[in-house]
């Protein structure tokens, strides 16, 4: 398993302390649209998320993960409140200063559309670093091809790859350039259960081998069992917080959540 | 139902249709604006021609045969006849104003109802020596009312005239000559008049008084009504602005095919942009033939907007253009027929460009409305077989292009030219696809944004080369006619500065010439003047080309002129015209005696351009030949050179404004010579320009349109390299460079094909009369290269914002 030869040592990591808090947010709120057409869809959320982190959001569909998601990695600006990001505050940040902080500090995995079609899947991989004007390690860039099983595939383009193959690419982006914090986006959504479930084991030994802050919605349960703490949304506001999470656990509060009250 | 779906979709995104709309608008603006100009004119000239027609009842011509100065006298004594005006006409020089030009002046009838204009100025003319000009006239002689001028007919003596009225015809007349005069009877005594203007006391017997003035003239003269003799006197000027016509038809064919491949290119983007909407319309039941009509009922709405404001705009310049050359005195003349055409072109046109897209809609499947748009696999570059047809037909293209520069043939070149413009269009677009890929690998070079864009049009290769195709062709069409402006003049400048020894002259009959003109003369810049005296001489007769006087050359004048007469030993040289020598049969260097100053004066004869190119036909030797043999001498003309490269316009100017001032000089020499062909040359000159106003304008349409478009499918790779961290700066540049290498790409690869075809231009025009220049015009060439750069620059702006505009946060959900 690619999981097991990127991380060989993983079963003998150990949780490390997570002080420092890499992203957290305060009474954050995002409305859109005015009057009666107006959606809150994340209603006064305050949370940290510490370095070294895996957590998982999860709730129905629209109570407002996504749009959590993209407020705090900052391609999104909240109606109030405020967010910070690797000791950054957000608010008031220009443009420039915001897109050059997510060029080095963040990687994304989105839920779908994470490649540029007309860049082969190596462009794709080596972007971020090439916008930044960083130079790729050649070396570090096959290991982690070989790893996730697309060596054979960097000349592609994304059309030429099956959806799973096309989310490794993008997971590989995402560990290339070492970011301080990782949002994926229901990354296995498209995936099969193995495939998926290795994706999953890489972020985990992501946030445990090399100290990255893992931020990940998604909607199952199953994948969320990989996190270190679940956040679980309803009505874009936090419902319940699980730490060590265990299936069970999570099937009961979810299914408490998804009943119509 | 077809038709009110294409309406929403021309609802819901007007903008898309914009670049549409304007280019039609464009192309029918010109069809339009040549065919009112046609119309206009016409009008305009016919009221011209027919005017001095159109105040008398009867005509009267005289043909060649009648010598009788009062031939029409008789005409006066037939019943019926009110009053019988002779019309007189002269053709003079003009000296005294500001210029020398030829002038025609017309007699005005002393009978007051058939003058057919008004003095506004001034009194009419009674007098021989008294004129009315035309406000036009007296501008460009820059004089008023009031002024003295000198007339000369012919060779005959000036006769002095004063201007005591102008009049404000309203169109100017078609005259052929510079100036145009009018004046009483009495200037013309003596002259015959080709015609009389009549008039009858009762019109309802017209036709009878016109038999019976018939009967009573002398043989040679025709008797007409006035009506059908304005007529035909207008129908003899119908079409008489076709040249310029044919070129603005040149022109609207242009911008109508450049327009065709900018609305082909929009459809395409349209129609792959709504891929699912075509796919579910499909899916609920819609036949393939349904789903092209839709593209095409929206490209005739669009194609009809256009076209209808294009017209009324072109309506509106063609007047304009009419009213700039003094030619739409008629009025606005428009012919309807011909404009519902304009229209139905614009709209044709329109609906030819979508159809293809339109096609290309059809194949999209129904399945494809239940699956994620998948993301376009790069267009494969196809059409082997086009290319093929394309190749075959350039290289008989080139074939005949070589054969039209080596037979300087002029409709052999025509025909290489549509050849290649057939190959190009077929073939290139495929050969810039290809060339896509390399482009797009080395712009990866210049860093993120640039290889960003190089990917970005490698993947649409086609319609980025589609794109390109509009710009090639406006690129080559400039560049062509910059090159073969540029070197037909080099081309004329050398020939002339070769044939005429002598770049300017002025010379009497044989009078002394004034010392103020030869003063003058002297003082013109860029001209290096010397007097010439001359003596008259008796040569062996030869028939026409046999000189009748001998110039003395001064020696400084002999050593840059005539190097040949400083030959010592033997008889003198004398210099004569070829045609002379020719004429007696004689050969170069063969001996000549020629009379002069009572004496026989023996010569060696040899054949120069110096003898007939400077005016006059001479025989030309040196001053001491003459003063040894004691033969009087006068200074009767002033020579001039120029260096080298010599602005030809300007000394023409400026010799003429000194032989204004002397009635008894005429001009000889080069800058007599050219005038027209460098007219013509100045004309494709400003034709390269105004056409890349228009090229300009079209590309920027087209390629604004293809990238905005293309931005708005791009959005989701915009959001996500935002996303990813690309600052706005870099997504602008990057769009920019997308347009910057369109318009490069397209307008290097018109220049490649500009220069050679207007080079053969050049010559199969003039190599059959001179040795043809080459000059590639450098400065038109890079005013090319900066325009396509700043077109490019310009056509990104609003495409490029609309990319910044993007969130980085959309469509990167389900
Ligand atoms: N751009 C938007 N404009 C208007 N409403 C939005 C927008 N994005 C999300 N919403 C609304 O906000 C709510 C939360 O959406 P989202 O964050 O996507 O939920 P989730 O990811 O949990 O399914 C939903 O009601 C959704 O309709
Ligand atoms: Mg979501």
């Amino acid at each position: 398993m690619w999981a097991a030869r990127l991380f060989p040592n993983v079963a003998t990591v150990t949780m490390q302390t997570k002080s420092s808090s890499m992203v957290s947010c305060h009474h954050l709120r995002k409305r859109y649209g005015t009057g009666d057409a107006a959606v809150v869809a994340v209603d006064g959320v305050s949370t940290s998320f510490a370095a070294g982190e895996f957590t998982a959001i999860m709730g129905p569909s629209g109570s407002g993960k996504t749009t959590l998601m993209h407020l705090l990695a900052g391609l999104d600006t909240p109606t109030e409140g405020e967010v910070s990001l690797a000791g950054t505050s957000l608010t008031g940040l220009d443009d420039r200063a915001l897109t050059d902080l997510r060029r080095d500090r963040v990687g994304f995995i989105f839920q779908a559309f994470n490649l540029l079609p007309t860049l082969t899947a190596e462009q794709n991989i080596v972007l971020p670093l090439r916008l930044a004007g960083r130079p790729v390690d050649r070396g570090r860039l096959q290991r982690i091809a070989a790893s996730l099983q697309i060596a054979d595939r960097l000349g592609h383009r994304p059309a030429e790859l099956s959806g799973g193959q096309q989310q490794r690419v993008a997971v590989a982006r995402a560990l290339l350039t070492e970011p301080s914090v990782v949002f994926a986006d229901e990354p296995t959504g498209a995936l099969d259960i193995a495939t998926g479930r290795a994706l999953l084991a890489g972020l985990q030994n992501a946030a445990r081998q090399s100290g990255q802050t893992i931020i990940m919605v998604t909607h199952d349960a199953a994948a969320a069992t990989y996190a270190d703490r679940v956040l679980i949304m309803a009505d874009g506001r936090l419902w319940e917080e699980l730490r060590a999470p265990r299936l069970e656990s999570i099937m009961s509060v979810m299914a408490s959540v998804t009943v119509p009250s | 139902m077809i038709f009110a779906l294409a309406w929403s979709q021309v609802r819901a995104h007007p903008g898309r249709l914009l670049a549409i709309v304007a280019a039609v608008v464009l192309a029918t603006g010109f069809l339009a604006a040549t065919a009112t100009f046609a119309s206009t004119s016409d009008e305009g000239l016919r009221l011209t021609a027919a005017a001095p027609l159109t105040t008398a009842d009867i005509v009267l011509d005289a043909g060649d045969t009648v010598h009788d100065p009062h031939w029409y006298r008789a005409a006066a004594g037939v019943p019926g006849v009110r009053s019988v005006d002779p019309q007189y006409a002269r053709t003079v020089s003009v000296f005294g104003g500001a210029r020398r030009g030829s002038a025609n002046v017309q007699s005005i009838p002393a009978t007051p109802s058939v003058r057919w204009f008004t003095v506004d100025e001034g009194t009419w003319p009674t007098a021989a020596g008294q004129v009315v000009a035309d406000r036009r006239t007296l501008t460009d002689l820059g004089v008023g009312v009031g002024a003295r001028l000198d007339f000369r007919q012919g060779t005959g003596a000036p006769v002095a005239v004063v201007v005591v009225g102008s009049a404000d015809l309203g169109f100017r007349p078609l005259t052929g000559s510079d100036y145009r005069f009018y004046a009483a009877p009495s200037f013309f005594a003596g002259d015959t008049p080709p015609a009389a203007l009549l008039t009858v006391t009762d019109r309802d017997r017209l036709p009878a008084t016109v038999d019976a003035v018939g009967r009573a003239m002398p043989a040679g003269v025709t008797a007409t009504d006035a009506v059908a003799a304005s007529d035909a006197a207008a129908s003899r000027f119908a079409g008489g602005n076709t040249q310029l016509v044919v070129l603005m038809l040149a022109f609207a064919a242009v911008a109508l095919l450049a327009s065709i491949l900018v609305i082909a290119n929009t459809f395409q983007v349209i129609v792959s942009q709504r891929i699912r909407q075509v796919a579910l319309l499909r899916l609920v039941g819609g036949h393939r033939r349904q789903v092209s009509r839709v593209v095409l009922a929206e490209a005739a709405i669009a194609g009809t907007i256009g076209a209808v404001l294009g017209a009324v705009a072109g309506v509106g310049l063609g007047y304009l253009g009419a009213g700039l050359l003094d030619i739409n005195g008629g009025g606005l003349a428009i012919n309807p027929i011909v404009l519902a055409l304009c229209v139905l072109t614009g709209v044709g046109a329109t609906v030819v460009a979508a159809w293809a897209p339109a096609r290309r809609a059809t194949r999209v499947a129904p399945v494809r409305a239940l699956q994620e748009v998948a993301e376009a696999l790069p267009a494969p570059v196809r059409g082997g077989r086009r290319l093929v047809a394309g190749l075959i037909l350039l290289v008989l293209a080139v074939g005949v292009l070589g054969l039209a520069a080596v037979g300087t043939s002029l409709p052999l070149a025509l025909a290489g030219g549509v050849l290649l413009a057939a190959g190009l269009l077929i073939a290139l677009p495929l050969g810039i696809a290809l060339l896509l890929s390399p482009a797009a690998r080395g712009l990866e070079r210049f860093g993120v944004a640039a290889g960003l864009a190089g990917s970005n049009l490698r993947q649409n290769a086609r319609r980025t080369a589609s794109a390109t195709m509009a710009v090639v062709v406006g690129a080559a069409l400039i560049t062509g006619l910059a090159v073969a402006s540029a070197s037909g003049r080099a081309t004329v400048e050398a020939d002339l500065e070769a044939r005429y020894p002598v770049a300017a002259g002025v010379h009497t009959d044989g009078a002394a010439i004034d010392a103020r003109t030869v003063q003058a003369m002297a003082g013109i810049t860029g001209l290096t003047t010397a007097t010439v005296a001359t003596a008259t001489a008796t040569f062996p007769a030869a028939g026409k080309p046999t000189p009748a006087r001998i110039a003395a050359l001064p020696a400084e004048l002999a050593g840059r002129v005539a190097p040949e007469l400083s030959v010592s030993g033997g008889d003198p040289v004398l210099l004569v015209p070829g045609a002379y020598l020719t004429a007696r049969g004689l050969k170069d260097g063969a001996p000549l005696t020629v009379k002069a100053g009572g004496r026989d004066l023996r010569f060696t004869a040899r054949g120069s351009r110096l003898a007939d190119t400077t005016g006059q036909l001479l025989g030309v030797t040196s001053g001491e030949v003459l003063t040894a043999a004691g033969v009087r001498t006068v200074p009767t003309a002033v020579w001039g050179t120029a260096s080298s490269g010599f602005d030809r316009e300007t000394l023409a100017g400026d010799v003429n404004a000194v032989a204004a001032r002397d009635a008894a000089v005429e001009v000889g020499g080069g800058v007599t010579e050219g005038g027209d062909i460098m007219n013509v040359l100045s004309i494709l000159l400003g034709l390269s320009l105004g056409m890349l106003a228009v090229t300009v304008v079209i590309a920027l349409l087209g390629i604004a349109n293809l990238l905005g478009l293309s931005v708005i499918e791009r959005g989701r790779e915009m959001a996500l390299l935002r996303a990813l961290g690309t600052r706005r700066g870099r997504l602008r540049a990057m769009v920019a460079v997308e347009a910057v290498t369109i318009t490069l790409v397209g307008t290097v690869a018109g220049i490649v094909i500009g220069v050679p075809v207007g080079l053969v231009g050049v010559i199969a025009a003039v190599g059959r009369q001179a040795e043809p220049v080459i000059m590639l015009a450098w400065p038109q060439l890079g005013l090319v290269l900066v325009a396509a750069v700043v077109t490019g620059v310009l056509a990104s702006l609003a495409p490029a914002r609309r990319a910044t505009r993007i969130a980085p946060a959309q469509g990167l959900v389900r």
